[in-house]
């Protein structure tokens, strides 16, 4: 809370030194009396003369009734944060201070020194004559080191030969280090200094230009300070200043208590304020060519305008530029780690498709380099086989939007995106299936029967799609699809129910329920079974109506078999989204998910949502089996097409139980298994290479510490925990 | 002569902390050391590499003025480096002898165990220590205090003349207590070396002759307890000053918020093990119940908030009678319940601190409506609740488990309290919090009380239960053995009613 701005006292407690150091402390003094006159406000000063201190002399401030306080430098921060907590009806301003989060009383007055720096080293570079110049740093704490960065890039800007030599005084104080300094860099051949220490750089650039080198001030107008307006020996030899205005910043927060404005964290002032800047040039105006003069103005433009940009960090850390270092500090491993595994497997799978070429090996009789060259050959056409079977082959998708554009007719560009589209086809069922399991993950739920599940969703289906008749497909179709959902919901709900209640794992129920669903299948479809169809000898339900079936994309070419499905599984990648994160019942679900004591414990029905989840799990993976029978096979035939059980395992793991993830694993499964079939036929690389690739990402997604082995990568700080599933009984 | 011990700049960094920062550390002959320092501040972390579980970054160890190099538990052996850690490392099913020989068995004939032999070398060790045991009792059957000794003959049976014992009063009774630190100094007086770790200043200024303060995995001083006041070192733990003693005017109780009728509970193995309880707890007042661990507490509080059912008894919140309701309407008849297990049962930790702020309120308006979560006003809470509770938290979103413990434990605090509740459940509020943690939350807790709340303290923590309660009620084996008013109990009487002293004349007798 602010103190309201007509009760204002206002404090200040010097960094160690004196209010008429000639620096920093003086400058934020000026800024404060300055405030203090305009607005009427009564002030106390406290000049500390020893780090430690700060937090009694800040103390004695509030004692007195300070209700706003001043302190200058970084190292007084820790002491205001502690006692801004306690106080926390004073207002605090820190000069150099980044203040912590939840500090809303604190704020820190933060320049951007590097700029002042940048334009300090840019002068520098072009005035240097021996390519060497020094730079003096006081402590090393932000403020400093954001000077020495900028001025190291300015330099770099304007004189890439040119190298900095530099020297620490280890104080602000200590005039005796800082002429020390000055004459070691002058020593090693710097002919123009930049100090930025305190009173011990004021030493530094006064001892330096008296032995005749140029110098560059900094925080003021060193001129004006520490050269006495001209009138210390050497002043014709300071350059200018890289001035960081402290008085106008102190002067501006307090303007804005005044006016009950100021507000927690941090103020920052730049060139575009005029917080920072180079001053004058005074006496070595005439020394500086009008060229320098001129690419000074560019590069301040520059800096102004973010043109150029100074490449230092807040804490004066380098700032590497472009698109890899960006890429760098965004959470990368998240997402590469999937990349990186199917990157692996690839090449893994790369050896095993050489490996088991007859023709690699005989070609390994005729020499190394023959062999290896076959290697290479049977490895590229594998591939790009892989690639043209699941995007089509680039080539002939041109020459099909070619003739289309030319004569209108479609049949070859559809031919040339067929493989395409099977891809999308073939990754529909994997979408809903990979979401179902990583639903029941999200819940802490291992949903290992999605194949079960699927089999009944399809049961129910093809019962709805035949048995219905004359009725519009508006209402036939949603039903169909609707019967998919609710007989793999009630399957799965099964096992659901079965773990609510008794605690018995789900792995297991569902297990079992698959088979019990294989052998209702074929009860219900044998020959003269309930769901047979009349007069077949063959165990298969009859043909759907066409009212149920699942509009294609491609009406009058229906080999492409690509239709709505994928749209409704699009569809279910958003519902299941939002569900989780958006809605109470995901909440619920995430919360029992990650721990289901501590959400029993906050009231949440542990049981309800596992039979809640385990049912919409199954309902996801009914609509799989839906979308193949309605939208595929229009049929069912006993020996139903499957696989998905596993794969859908696969899938939430793939996509770390994510909808989006699982949707761009279900595409990769979908690519990989449409392009397999081509594999196969073009390449005589056996179709089962494309289950040890699946198995290899799976393994290398599981096990990301080989990933990061193999390509050296550091494990994250925290890994966010991915909680999978759990042990038996009740929680 | 050389020191027994001396650690020199020990370093070791863990990815994002510095667990332990440049540590010098000696150890003399025939000294009590204590290490102090809050949770996290790199005691265990410098312990484990003296035992040889981690291996320093930088710095060297000097055992007799002798470089060691400790590289696991077997080279700390040999140089007579001994442990007994938190949790004990004994075979519940096995006897103490078979335990104490596990790993170092003594063999006769070639292939039998010679129990003979070393169950008389245990009873040697026990004597000449003053440690009382059983060598043939089964470990599961013996109290906690009992099984400690064991770890500790099974240092001084490999030998051990330096032994670390890392939070060795956690678990005990301050019967119990009291008689470790009688071993303890036997144990110095026969030329053996301690190194007590500890956050607890009392035992500290009892039994340490040295002491050192470890804060951020730095050593802030080294002092004696002639030289320093419980104060000091509190401050020096936590950089700043702290009130140890908990502030608080006298309770004001008004009506009965809590009551419990003739509570029989059953444990997760079907042992009763709250038997028949009966108490009452009124707005206004602090109830605390004191009791060693594993005595009912647990089950009692359970049973309480609706998480384990009741056998037999009634429970009315608020004139209610709640007995078996569902947690959720417990909680919605005003009550707030902080787990003892704060990450097993308070928070999702995986979750973000706002999620976790809103984990008994996020069905309700203003969080929700019509099942749809308003993630805006959620967040916005959070933050109001993260400035107004103080909780150390880069955002809102970042997951509780990268927090702190302390800060962990205020985010529990701050969801609880800042719903309209009448009935506070707060079960170890404070466990392994450090010092500032403390002080903050027993504030909060008092605060509560004075507005009003009825408290019902669960703690084995017999200060904090002493300095917060208007009323004791000890807790030992399933019953509600006496009910004191706070101002008149004295720690020993508590202590003695914990450990199962029953009457009042027993106490008293045993007083006298």
């Amino acid at each position: 809370m602010q103190p309201s701005p007509d009760e204002l006292r206002v404090g200040l407690v010097t960094d160690v030194g004196r209010i008429d150091d000639g620096t920093f402390n003086q400058y934020a003094y000026e800024g404060m009396a300055r405030a203090a006159q305009e607005h009427g406000l009564e002030a106390e000063v406290i000049q500390t003369r020893a780090s430690a201190e700060y937090e009694g002399n800040i103390r004695r401030l509030i004692e007195q009734g300070c209700t706003l306080i001043v302190t200058i430098g970084s190292a007084t921060g820790p002491a205001v944060e502690r006692l801004a907590m306690r106080h926390p009806s004073v207002h605090f301003i820190v000069v150099d201070h980044e203040p912590l989060p939840e500090s809303h009383n604190v704020t820190g007055l933060v320049f951007a020194e590097d700029q002042a720096g940048f334009l300090a080293g840019a002068l520098a570079g072009l005035m240097t004559e021996r390519g060497t110049v020094g730079f003096v740093g006081g402590v090393d704490v932000p403020p400093v080191r954001k000077f020495m960065g900028g001025f190291e890039h300015g330099l770099a800007l304007t004189n890439r030969r040119a190298r900095v030599v530099q020297a620490y005084t280890d104080s602000f104080t200590d005039p005796k280090a800082g002429e020390e300094a000055a004459g070691k860099l002058v020593e090693q051949g710097a002919d123009v200094v930049f100090a930025a220490a305190g009173a011990s750089g004021s030493a530094a650039i006064r001892a330096a230009a008296r032995q005749g080198v140029w110098v560059v001030g900094v925080d003021q107008d060193e001129w004006v300070t520490t050269f006495e307006d001209g009138r210390v020996p050497g002043a014709e030899r300071l350059l200018t200043s890289a001035v960081k205005r402290v008085d106008q910043a102190v002067y501006t927060a307090i303007t804005q208590a005044v006016q009950g404005k100021l507000r927690g964290g941090v103020l920052r002032f730049d060139l575009t304020d005029g917080g920072v800047g180079l001053a004058s040039y005074h006496a070595a105006d005439a020394a500086i060519p009008s060229e320098v003069r001129g690419k000074i103005l560019e590069v301040t433009e520059g800096l102004r305008t973010g043109r150029i940009r100074t490449r230092v960090g807040p804490r004066g850390e380098d700032l590497l530029e472009g698109f890899l270092p960006r890429l760098m500090a965004w959470n990368w491993q998240a997402a590469l780690m999937p990349l990186l595994a199917i990157f692996t497997a690839l090449i893994i799978g790369a050896i095993f498709i050489a490996a088991f070429d007859p023709e690699v090996w005989a070609a390994f009789g005729g020499g190394l380099k023959a062999g290896l060259a076959t290697a290479w050959q049977s490895i590229a056409q594998a591939y790009t086989a892989l690639f043209e079977g699941s995007f089509g082959s680039p080539a002939r998708i041109i020459e099909g939007f070619r003739l289309y554009f030319q004569t209108e007719d479609a049949t070859e560009l559809l031919r040339a995106v067929y493989p395409l589209t099977e891809s999308l086809r073939i990754a529909t069922p994997y979408i809903f299936a990979g979401l179902a399991v990583a639903l029941g993950f999200r819940c802490g739920l291992f949903n290992i029967g999605a194949e079960g599940q699927y089999f009944v969703g399809g049961l129910a289906s093809v019962y709805v799609g035949y048995s219905l008749k004359g009725v519009p497909w508006f209402i036939h179709l949603p039903l169909a699809l609707g019967a998919g959902m609710a007989g793999g919901a009630f399957w799965s709900a099964i096992a659901g129910f079965l773990k609510a209640k008794t605690g018995a794992h789900e792995v297991i129920n569902t297990i079992m329920l698959n088979y019990i669903a294989y052998r209702l299948a074929d009860y219900l479809l044998q020959v003269g079974g309930p769901m047979a169809r009349p007069g077949d000898f063959r165990p298969v339900s009859p043909e759907i109506e066409t009212t149920a079936y699942l509009p294609q994309f491609f009406p009058n070419d229906p080999s492409i078999r690509i239709n709505a499905g994928l749209l409704v599984a699009l569809a279910a990648v958003g519902v299941i989204h939002w569900l989780l994160f958006k809605t109470t019942v995901g909440f619920e679900i995430r919360a029992v998910g990650a721990n289901p004591r501590a959400a029993r414990t906050a009231g949440i029905s542990v049981a309800r949502n596992f039979i809640l989840a385990m049912a919409i799990s199954g309902g996801l993976a009914g609509l799989a089996g839906a979308h193949d029978i309605l939208g595929v096979i229009h049929f069912m035939p006993n020996a139903f097409f499957s696989g998905y059980g596993f794969d859908s395992i696969a899938l939430a793991l793939l996509g770390k139980s994510h909808p989006v993830g699982v949707l761009l694993a279900a595409l990769l499964f979908g690519f990989l298994r449409a392009g397999a079939q081509r594999m196969q036929g073009w390449a005589h690389v056996p179709i089962d290479i494309i289950s040890v690739l699946q198995g290899l990402i799976i393994i290398f997604v599981a096990a990301p510490e080989v990933v990061r082995l193999l390509y050296r990568l550091r494990a994250p700080k925290v890994e966010a925990e991915a909680i999978f599933t759990r042990g038996w009984g009740r929680i | 002569m050389p020191p027994v011990l001396e650690l020199r700049g020990i370093t070791k960094a863990f990815p994002g902390v510095l667990a332990n920062d440049h540590i010098d550390l000696t150890l003399e002959e025939r000294e009590i050391h204590a290490l102090l320092g809050e949770n996290g501040a790199g005691k265990t972390t410098l312990m484990n590499i003296l035992y040889g579980l981690y291996t320093p970054d930088e710095g060297e160890i000097y055992v007799r003025g002798r470089k060691a190099e400790i590289h696991d538990p077997n080279d700390a052996i040999a140089q007579g480096i001994g442990m007994v850690h938190q949790h004990f490392m004994l075979v519940p099913v096995l006897t103490v002898t078979e335990n104490v020989m596990l790993g170092v068995e003594s063999v006769k004939n070639g292939i039998f165990l010679d129990r003979t032999s070393a169950a008389q070398r245990i009873r040697r060790i026990s004597e000449q220590y003053g440690l009382e045991v059983d060598p043939d009792a089964y470990v599961k059957a013996l109290p906690v205090g009992v099984q400690q000794r064991v770890e500790i003959i099974k240092l001084l049976y490999r030998e051990a003349d330096i032994l670390i014992l890392d939070e060795p009063t956690a678990v005990l009774t301050p019967q119990e207590v009291e008689e470790l630190f009688k071993v303890v100094r036997s144990l110095v007086a026969q030329g053996k070396s301690v190194i007590f770790i500890t956050h607890k200043l009392k035992e500290v200024m009892a039994i340490a002759d040295r002491i050192t303060v470890l804060r951020n995995g730095r050593v802030v001083g080294t002092t004696s307890p002639a030289e320093t006041t419980e104060e000091r070192l509190a401050a020096m733990m936590v950089g700043r000053k702290v009130l140890l003693e908990v502030e608080k005017g006298p309770a004001r109780p008004a009506e009965t918020v809590l009551k419990v009728e003739g509570l029989k509970v059953m444990d997760d193995r079907g042992n009763l093990t709250v038997r028949g309880v009966s108490f009452e707890v009124r707005a206004g007042e602090v109830l605390g119940v004191a009791g060693v661990q594993g005595n009912g507490q647990t089950e009692l509080v359970q049973a309480l908030t609706g998480l384990r059912p009741v056998l037999e008894g009634r429970v009315h919140i608020l004139g209610a009678d709640l007995t078996n309701a569902p947690p959720r309407r417990v909680l919605e008849r005003g009550v707030a319940h902080v787990p003892e297990d704060r990450q097993r049962d308070g928070l999702v930790l995986s979750l973000p601190v706002a999620d976790n702020l809103v984990l008994n309120t996020y069905y309700l308006p203003p969080f929700a409506q019509l099942g749809t979560l308003d993630q805006e006003t959620i967040l916005a809470t959070a933050e109001q609740r993260v400035r107004e509770f103080d909780i150390r938290t880069p955002s809102v979103m970042t997951s509780v488990s990268s927090l702190s413990g302390g800060n962990q434990q205020k985010v529990i605090v701050a969801r609880e309290f800042s719903r309209p509740i009448r009935l506070l459940i707060a079960s170890q509020p404070t466990r392994g919090l450090d010092v500032g943690s403390i002080e903050y939350i027993h504030r909060r807790i008092v605060e509560k009380r004075d507005e009003g709340c009825a408290v019902l303290l669960v703690s084995p923590e017999l200060d904090e239960v002493m300095g917060l309660s208007d009323r004791i009620a000890v807790m030992y084996e399933g019953e509600i053995v006496d009910i004191l008013p706070a101002d008149q109990a004295t720690k020993e009487e508590v202590g003695l009613l914990m450990a199962g002293v029953r009457r009042k004349e027993d106490v008293s007798a045993t007083i006298a």
